[in-house]
């Protein structure tokens, strides 16, 4: 075999001797091999090493090694930094690595700045494909939020400290523990469903969502194990009719906004409230902890829509839809589930002889909550107050 | 007493009248309150035998006006674990951060052979864990609130993927390499269609040959960095795998009927290790860059490649180990040809 005139120009380059180059032409090697060994930039000792394992023996396997990784069509040279919370997903979103397409090429598994091999190249099950469907800008720095804030329930909670309470407002803690403990399993089933939908090229978004399941399954644990542990148990099951708009999300922002704004604009205020009033310290510690992931997940949920509207080509046309059966559906179920409400009710008002203050506290948490929602859609550029869900309404007014 | 609400707007005060398995007192042990600490009244008791559609949580009181999901598996058999609970709280005690756990510090600068190699071996690693989380995402909707704990545990699993995604993309983008171009990876494994075949071939095989590699992180590492991240990366992975084993033997104690259909399923992964180009860890570039980084140089990779094959071998017997466990110990005489040339080499 006879070097090409560009490997020979590289091999001298690469200072190797012509006696190397002589040997190299005379081995099994092919020029594409030789070609990867320069962009290895073995000194011409390192190449010679390898060229006497050929030598020695032509037939074995390693004479035919690919090497085509060593010339990859990437970009290379890369020496992301920690910053000042360490190496995270910020620090490595550089050059062709941190640009995100607006919409992914590639339908198999190809991370992020890398390119499938010719030959190697078949589609995988993802249907996101486009950007404004699935982005959040800063989501990556959210995640790395979500990892340095971790928790365990088993040990960070003082469950020793939970102490004997009256048993009406026990059985209320109690009641809104199986509500968000069951809507924590179903919240991770939905996101854990989309991710495989989503492409490879939005990496930083499919890890977020990982850390929302975990956050998920760790508030199904918490709370659970606060029903458990204080001479209660679980209470009654929440009525599922606002999991309607999660498992019949058609699009992956509709699930997004049904889960990670209209529930979670509601929930993070509940939580906040419910860590402010209930009167043991280990619940309110454990509302405050939830509270506290809640609200990472809404402000991954306010970035993504905010994405959505501003670069969705039909965001001003699905959203009202969107927010139509997440909203309907949110409605229903504060209407009709009245043992949370009163649960509420009597951790807010502080017991079953204050319960009509309690009532009148949980109206004004309703009336809060719209505010707060209404606030953050407002927020994305999005004017919901004149056709938000009447239920929702009526629920703010006390109706 | 009766459960069912009032249908009237208004408030309903009927749930304070609960009283079947009330007084639960879970204790806390000497690893916290954890989820085996709340096998209190019947809270524990898992049903063979899902009897509700709905979303209500075990124990939990029915609400009759709930609507069905049609999703899940009802038979525990097909989903359940008797490790889960423990598992669980493993995943959670033991998170760690990328951005501050691996001392990125002490990565120095490589041969460009042996740092083209780890990128390469980094490219492979990102582009299988995250099959490796959306599989168990996929089958996480499957499980019933019967045995929450198993979605709990394949919970944790999707976000140890999501961390070793990551892990392995800082590596491949520290030290003046990148990612590089990408073979066909794992995603076969998306073509499994139950959660046991998920098991099987996901964690059992895929999860399985994947821990081999990062238990011979001292082997392979160049740095105190690499080391740490193959630490604790195994140390994920063998949870996912401890799952899967304790799936299937669950299985075959339950349902032994079904030891050939798991067959099958090996069978199938099996013989997709053996093809050249869609393996798990034995495709040609992965290959190569385990025997220069074993080696310590692409000038010294014969012995290297030598080092890789009793890697194999290690990886195949300790999957041979585990089938046994599992009550499959016949698998060594019915391993797929393209495996048995391994142990035969």
């Amino acid at each position: 075999m006879q070097l090409s005139e560009g490997t020979r120009i590289r091999t001298r380059e690469a200072s190797w001797s012509e006696d190397l180059v002589a040997r190299m032409e005379a081995s099994p090697l092919k020029d594409d091999q030789i070609r990867s060994l320069l962009a290895l930039r073995l000194t011409d000792e390192r190449a010679g090493k390898f060229l006497a394992i050929v030598e020695a023996n032509p037939e074995s396997p390693i004479a035919k090694l690919s090497l085509a990784w060593a010339r990859p069509t990437t970009e290379l040279g890369m020496r992301a930094r920690p910053g000042p919370n360490g190496l995270g997903m910020p620090e490595i979103n550089i050059g062709t690595y941190g640009h995100v397409p607006d919409r992914w090429p590639y339908e198999n598994d190809t991370p992020l700045g890398s390119h499938p091999t010719p030959g190697s190249y078949a589609p995988g099950s993802y249907s996101v494909y486009d950007k404004s469907e699935v982005w959040a800008d800063g989501v990556d720095a959210l995640y790395e939020d979500a990892i340095r804030e971790r928790w365990a329930p088993a040990t960070a909670i003082d469950w020793a400290g939970l102490t004997p309470q009256p048993d009406e407002i026990e059985k209320a803690v109690c009641q809104l523990c199986t509500t968000f403990a069951q809507n924590g399993f179903v919240e991770a089933k939905l996101l854990a469903s989309w991710e495989e939908r989503i492409a490879y090229g939005f990496h930083d978004v499919k890890d977020f969502l990982a850390t929302h399941i975990f956050d998920a399954g760790r508030k199904t644990e918490v709370m659970r194990k606060r029903a458990l542990a204080n001479g209660g148990g679980m209470g009654l099951d929440a009525l599922g009719t606002i999991y309607r708009a999660w498992f019949g999300a058609l699009k992956l922002t509709e699930l997004l906004v049904a889960i990670d704004v209209v529930y979670k604009s509601y929930e993070v205020i509940s939580l906040e409230r419910l860590a402010a009033a209930a009167p043991n310290a280990v619940d309110r510690d454990i509302f405050s902890r939830v509270a506290h992931d809640s609200r990472r997940h809404l402000d991954f949920g306010v970035r993504h829509l905010k994405y959505y509207v501003q670069h969705h080509p039909n965001a001003r046309e699905y959203l009202p839809h969107f927010l139509n059966r997440s909203e309907s559906a949110l409605s229903d179920e504060l209407y009709h589930t009245r043992a949370d409400t009163s649960a509420m009710a009597l951790i807010l008002g502080g017991g079953i002889e204050k319960i009509e203050a309690g009532v009148e506290q949980v109206r004004q948490l309703r009336e809060d909550q719209l505010r707060h929602y209404l606030q953050i859609l407002d927020s994305v550029a999005v004017d919901r107050l004149p056709s938000v869900n009447p239920g929702l309404l009526s629920l703010a007014r006390g109706r | 007493m009766s459960t069912a609400p009032s249908t009237r707007p208004g408030l309903d005060l009927s749930w304070l009248n609960l009283d079947e398995d009330w007084g639960a007192r879970a204790v806390p042990g000497k690893k916290g309150l954890t989820l085996e600490d709340l096998n209190v009244l019947s809270y524990g008791n898992v049903p063979t035998e899902a009897a509700s559609a709905t979303m209500g949580l075990r124990g939990g009181k029915p609400d009759p006006r709930s609507p069905r999901h049609a999703r899940q598996y009802r038979s525990k058999s097909d989903v359940w674990s008797e490790s889960a609970r423990l598992l669980y709280e493993e995943g959670m005690q033991r998170q760690w951060s990328s951005a501050v756990d691996i001392p990125w510090h002490e990565i120095q600068e490589l041969p460009t052979d042996v740092e083209m190699a780890m990128c390469t071996l980094c490219t492979f690693l990102t582009q299988v864990e995250f099959i490796a989380g959306d599989l168990p995402g996929r089958y996480m909707g499957t499980v019933h609130p019967d045995q929450f704990e198993v979605q709990l545990f394949l919970g944790t699993q999707v976000m140890d993927e999501a961390r070793h995604e990551d892990v392995f993309r800082k590596r491949a983008l520290v030290n003046g390499g990148g990612l590089v171009d990408v073979g066909l990876g794992a995603s076969q494994l998306l073509t499994a269609d139950d959660f046991t075949e998920m098991t099987a071939r996901l964690h059992l095989i895929g999860e399985g040959f994947v821990q081999t590699i990062f238990r011979m992180g001292e082997l392979i590492a160049t740095n105190e960095a690499e080391k740490k991240i193959y630490r604790l990366s195994a140390q994920d992975e063998s949870r996912h795998l401890a799952f899967g084993v304790t799936h299937l033997k669950y299985l075959m104690d339950i349902a032994p009927e079904r030891a050939e259909e798991l067959h099958h399923y090996l069978d199938l992964q099996e013989g997709a290790l053996g093809q050249s180009g869609a393996g798990l860890t034995t495709n040609p570039a992965t290959g190569e860059a385990l025997a220069i980084l074993a080696a310590g140089g692409i000038d010294k990779i014969d012995e290297g490649f030598g080092k890789v094959l009793l890697m194999r071998k290690k990886q195949i017997n300790e999957y041979m180990h585990r089938l046994e466990v599992i009550g499959l110990a016949d698998r060594r005489q019915r391993m797929a040809e393209s495996m048995r040339v391994f142990l035969e080499a």
